[in-house]
């Protein structure tokens, strides 16, 4: 196509006699040629885009057609205005006409359980089924079979959805919720660097020996009380910007995540802790450790995980921690779990709390831009 | 001619001579009792209860354990410092994590009386306030844990 719209440029300019043909054709390609780069990148942000991984409610707007020719009826269609209530891989979904019901998505596909409902005097046998939703966000589909019995009856039937997206063009509010924390962010990134660097002069001011001449001494200082009221000036107009946007949303990852790591600059341990619990729920903890084990081994140079089983090393540490009511880290005790299921984060929790660099890490990961 | 008197008064003074080059020569070299300046402070144990003792009083002492991760070197030296370092990690690890672990270490600080003997006890409990490669390392195999 481009090849094509450059060969109409050159005839156009080229040819004595600009014919109304080659004009059209031209007008033509660079419409189309807009349309594919617009489009092409829009498809491309939205390729980036997982549902498993939002929080939040979208809206929809859905055709329901029930097929119900086995039991003696026709096809009906209706349309109904749907909530989808996101909790990153759980999904709470509106009632369509067979109640309100919860769902699991897996990438972009929402896994709706099989489930019986009381109808019409009887019940519906809903089968399991699968929803597709499109890569840009804007409609899903899925269809399933069901089983009535009631009233002396016994037949199937089926439903299918067909949905389109009301509340926004192109993937929602996550996005846009990255990008309030990373203009947020900003300022926190100024922040950690002024307390590093006051971390720093301090160490310097303490390794000054007694010979060391008294305009060093004093210049440090004056560093130090510059910086030192900068970070004074600074932290608090931060740690505003971040309260506003957990106000309006208590569990935002990043909010959370970048408070955690205040706190941890900070030394305060404990309330990087309790930052770090409303960052990692439950729900996220698996995607969370996913990509913390896969940037671990590549930090590492491995190219397998190593196991409790393969690795006398990491059984050590899992003994190590297993074998204890609580772990204290830098004197505040982390409960060790005793439920198989909250291990993940607990490992998590202990690492983070013990890692330097995994907040840029944790960035890297997600692609958040650094300054 | 030497008459036999003579003979036995030479080989007496050759015995007293001797006797007493060999004193002086025993009056001057090094004395084996260690002067109170050059004192050795090198404190000798064969476990880690004893190392964590000599530790925790800041005692300079080096041991070397065989453990089940495999080869621990233990340092304590007089400023306080404790330098922890695998020196040859279990045969049965992979090569990658053998290759990842060997001769790596962290030091961690800390006051007299007040040496964390789960440092030695322990492969991870209170590395957050140690530094070196083997802190980051044991510190990701955590999340494998």
């Amino acid at each position: 196509m481009i090849f094509f719209y450059f060969l109409c440029i050159g005839s156009f300019i080229f040819l004595p006699n600009k014919t109304r043909v080659m004009k059209a054709v031209m007008h033509f390609s660079v419409v189309f040629l807009v349309y594919i780069i617009v489009f092409s990148s829009l498809a491309v942000q939205a390729e980036d885009f997982v549902w498993e991984t939002y929080q939040g409610a979208t809206q929809w707007s859905v055709s329901v057609t029930e097929d119900e020719s086995g039991c003696g009826g026709g096809k009906k269609v209706h349309s109904i205005a749907l909530q989808l209530q996101h909790n990153q891989k759980s999904v709470g979904v509106g009632n369509w006409g067979h109640g309100p019901t919860k769902g699991t998505f897996s990438g972009n596909t929402l896994s709706i359980p099989e489930r019986t409902i009381p109808d019409s005097g009887g019940t519906s046998k809903l089968y399991a089924f699968n929803v597709e939703f499109t890569p840009d966000c804007s409609g899903f589909a899925g269809a399933y079979r069901w089983d009535y019995r009631g009233q002396g009856q016994s037949c199937s039937g089926s439903t299918s959805l067909r949905a389109t997206r009301t509340d926004g063009n192109g993937c929602p509010e996550e996005k846009e919720q990255k990008t309030e924390v990373n203009v947020v962010r900003e300022g926190l990134d100024r922040l950690l660097r002024l307390n590093k660097e006051i971390q720093d002069l301090d160490r310097k001011i303490a390794l000054l020996g007694e010979e060391e001449s008294s305009s060093l001494r004093a210049e440090l200082y004056s560093n130090l009380k510059r910086k030192g009221d900068q970070f004074d000036i600074l932290r608090p107009k931060i740690e505003d910007n971040y309260r506003k946007i957990l106000n309006k949303d208590p569990d935002n990852f990043w909010a959370n995540w970048d408070i955690a790591e205040l706190e941890k600059s900070r030394g305060n341990y404990k309330a990087y802790f309790d930052h770090f619990d409303r960052a990692v729920t439950n729900e996220r903890t698996e995607s969370v450790s996913k990509v913390l084990k896969k940037k671990a081994a590549e930090d590492l140079g491995l190219s397998e995980f190593p196991t409790i089983v393969g690795s006398p090393s990491v059984r050590k540490i899992s003994d190590d921690m297993n074998s204890r009511q609580g772990v204290s880290v830098y004197d505040v005790n982390v409960d060790v779990p005793k439920e198989p299921s909250k291990w993940e984060k607990f490992k998590i929790k202990v690492w983070t709390a013990i890692a330097p660099e995994f907040h840029n890490a944790v960035n890297e990961l997600v692609g958040v831009q650094q300054k | 001619m030497r008459t036999q008197k003579q003979r036995s008064y030479c080989r007496w003074l050759l015995a007293a001579g001797l006797l007493f080059v060999m004193f002086v020569a025993g009056c001057a070299s090094p004395s084996q009792q260690p002067s109170q300046a050059v004192q050795t402070t090198l404190a000798r144990c064969a476990d880690k209860d004893c190392f964590i003792s000599a530790a925790n009083d800041c005692q300079e002492i080096n041991v070397t354990l065989n453990e089940d991760v495999g080869v621990f070197k233990y340092s304590s030296s007089k400023d306080c410092v404790f330098t922890k370092t695998l020196v040859s990690p279990n045969e049965n690890e992979t090569p990658e994590m053998k290759k990842l672990l060997s001769g790596k270490s962290f030091v961690c600080a800390y006051k007299k009386g007040a040496f964390d003997g789960q440092w030695v006890t322990s492969l991870v409990v209170g590395i957050e306030y140690c530094e070196g490669e083997l802190k980051d390392i044991l510190g990701k195999l955590i999340l494998f844990a």
